[in-house]
């Protein structure tokens, strides 16, 4: 093996804890967010307490509001999770030497899919908040979830980077049967 | 057509002791005995000359299907 290959066992391992960790975490918002609404659901008098004290104002509304908002949000967490679950067997099949696969390129693709979808998503929970805003003061109302053009643009590396494994795994299928 | 038997045998070596001898795999050296490699390296050609005292064209020939 050449001195190369340990930065890049180093560069796995580091790819490897850090999906693990963001995968417990998106794991854990979405169990958190979809939670919620049942607590909501069943705890309506308690809700309106709190709203009322945070000085919100139509507690109907804002519930209602606040359930689309915690269902999308946990929706965008729950495909957050696959999107790092996929990376991880990306980063599985490198360390095992053996990344160009037409099995690779579509997990790219899915990946890029997936964060095009955050973008697209970015706006209705916009709309959301700004909604919501009309109720509760923004002071007691945090949601940080906003279009970026960096996103897109990771989706579209993605995407091309996608056509570039399956490129590579035509190339692998050529060269398997050269002696 | 890939004729390796013949000579494997005129020379008395085994596919096995050839392969280590080109610094190939057995399962890359049957693949090219059966017919079934899509291409051959040049330097995989000369290794396995060098080692069957053998020129390319006893090794290799063209057969119309």
């Amino acid at each position: 093996m050449t001195m190369t290959d340990k930065p890049n066992d180093l560069l796995l391992l580091a790819g490897k804890i850090m999906t693990v960790l963001l995968m417990g975490l998106t794991g854990l918002a979405t169990a958190v967010m979809l939670l919620l609404i049942p607590i909501i659901l069943f705890n309506q008098a308690e809700f309106a307490v709190a709203l009322t004290e945070a000085g919100g104002e139509d507690v109907g509304m804002v519930k209602a509001a606040a359930i689309v908002l915690l269902l999308i949000a946990s929706v965008v967490a729950a495909f957050a999770f696959h999107f790092f679950q996929v990376l991880g067997r990306l980063i599985n099949s490198v360390g095992a030497g053996d990344p160009f696969s037409l099995e690779n390129a579509n997990r790219l693709s899915r990946m890029g899919w997936i964060a095009l979808g955050f973008q697209i998503a970015s706006f209705p929970i916009a709309a959301l908040v700004v909604f919501l805003g009309e109720y509760v003061p923004s002071e007691n109302l945090t949601v940080d979830f906003d279009f970026s053009l960096t996103g897109l643009l990771l989706a579209i590396v993605l995407f091309i980077l996608a056509r570039v494994f399956k490129h590579g795994a035509a190339m692998r299928e050529d060269l398997e049967g050269t002696v | 057509m890939v004729k390796l038997d013949d000579l494997l045998h005129e020379r008395r070596m085994t596919l096995t002791e050839l392969a280590e001898r080109v610094g190939l795999t057995l399962a890359n050296l049957s693949i090219l005995k059966t017919g079934k490699a899509k291409a051959i390296r040049f330097s995989t050609l000369a290794a396995i000359c060098r080692e069957l005292e053998c020129q390319p064209g006893d090794l290799l020939s063209y057969q119309t299907d």
